[in-house]
């Protein structure tokens, strides 16, 4: 069984795949993925008659999103997979989200939005049309930056994400742009994303964080 | 970005006690400025203004504490953050301030600026220094958007 760990958002979710049969659980909406995420790996087991030992594969989204979320998410995988020895797999909130728009029959230019906080968004750019194709990395921006670029662009895009309802002032204005607002990335999404990926080592992203080791680096330390 | 004088540790409290007034829940002020140079007697004067009824001393060995407020602007913690003795980011990240302020809180940070990458664009910024004559110079960055007379403050 492969078992998949949402906590990219203020939402707690999984998913379990036995075979070709998946369900997934919302656990939470509201913030509490310390509370609810482990005993609701336990109860979704139960529900399908099995127990940890019965994981071959954790897919873990690894970010960026909700700091507080994602440090649960990332650090129950890897516990998990240390005590079950199943295989740890990282997906991306931005290519989950993505990979959800395609399975909901989104075709052309998208970007995926994660709520960033402060004032910015999480954005990655992908094309969707066999197969769903990035074609940047993911970056930091203002909402309304992200919304002058595409109105000044002008080609049809779909935002998708978390981010479509918070910046929906923003992104909303945008000429040409449709707006799939999902609160989460849904863990199925997670789960066929992660299909065939190899395995390894899982450190969250958090995107923040890379531009800033100077600040630390460089200052004078009283 | 506007300056205002402070020549007496008393007018450094006012000066916090009068920028409280315009703080809403979600809000992250960044105090930057070295030692001494009045970050915590500001700190002191917006917790006073919120209405914390403890005593406000830096925080500088516990990171962060909180704060229980009683005012009317829907602020019912303030946390005292206070990252000097952060190495790197991730400690700073790990406190997850700009998350835990997001519903119902403020922050206030001294030695802030260690955290630059994390506050977004939208935040509050005092930049304290010592003028040689002991008086200290406070400037004032406020978050696009906001309505507040600075001109006054600084008066």
């Amino acid at each position: 069984m492969i078992l998949a760990i949402e906590t990219a958002t203020t939402a707690c979710a999984i998913g379990l795949a036995d075979g070709d049969r998946v369900v997934e659980a919302l656990l939470a909406e509201d913030r509490r993925h310390v509370e609810v995420l482990t005993p609701g790996i336990g109860a979704l087991l139960a529900r399908a008659g099995a127990d940890a030992s019965a994981l071959t594969r954790i897919v873990v989204d690894r970010g960026p999103g909700l700091y507080t979320g994602l440090r649960v998410g990332v650090a129950t995988a890897i516990a998990l997979a240390d005590a079950t020895g199943a295989e740890l797999v990282a997906v991306t909130s931005l290519e989950v989200y993505a990979a959800a728009a395609a399975a909901r029959g989104v075709c052309g230019a998208l970007v995926a939005v994660v709520d960033g906080r402060r004032g910015e968004v999480f954005a990655q750019r992908f094309a969707l049309d066999d197969e769903v194709v990035a074609l940047d990395a993911p970056r930091v921006l203002r909402p309304r930056d992200l919304a002058i670029a595409w109105a000044t662009d002008g080609t049809p895009v779909t935002f998708v994400g978390d981010g479509v309802v918070r910046y929906a002032s923003d992104l909303g204005a945008v000429p040409n742009a449709t707006g799939l607002a999902l609160a989460w990335p849904p863990p199925a999404s997670a789960l066929a994303r992660a299909a065939g990926r190899a395995s390894g080592p899982v450190h969250p992203l958090y995107l923040r964080e890379a531009d800033a080791v100077a600040n630390f680096t460089t200052r004078d330390r009283p | 970005m506007s300056v205002r004088r402070c020549a007496t540790p008393a007018d450094t409290f006012a000066a916090g006690h009068r920028l409280a007034g315009w703080l809403v829940a979600g809000d992250v002020v960044v105090l930057t400025g070295p030692l001494g140079a009045g970050k915590t007697v500001f700190s002191t004067g917006v917790a006073s203004a919120l209405g914390v009824r403890e005593r406000v001393t830096s925080p500088t060995f516990t990171l962060v504490r909180p704060h229980r407020c009683a005012n009317d602007q829907g602020i019912v913690t303030l946390y005292h953050a206070d990252l000097y003795r952060t190495q790197r980011l991730d400690e700073v990240a790990d406190l997850a301030l700009g998350e835990l302020v997001e519903e119902s809180a403020v922050a206030l940070v001294e030695w802030g600026e260690r955290g630059d990458a994390l506050w977004g664009p939208e935040h509050w910024r005092v930049r304290f220094s010592l003028a040689p004559d002991e008086a200290r110079t406070l400037e004032l960055a406020v978050p696009a958007g906001r309505a507040v007379d600075v001109a006054e403050w600084a008066a």
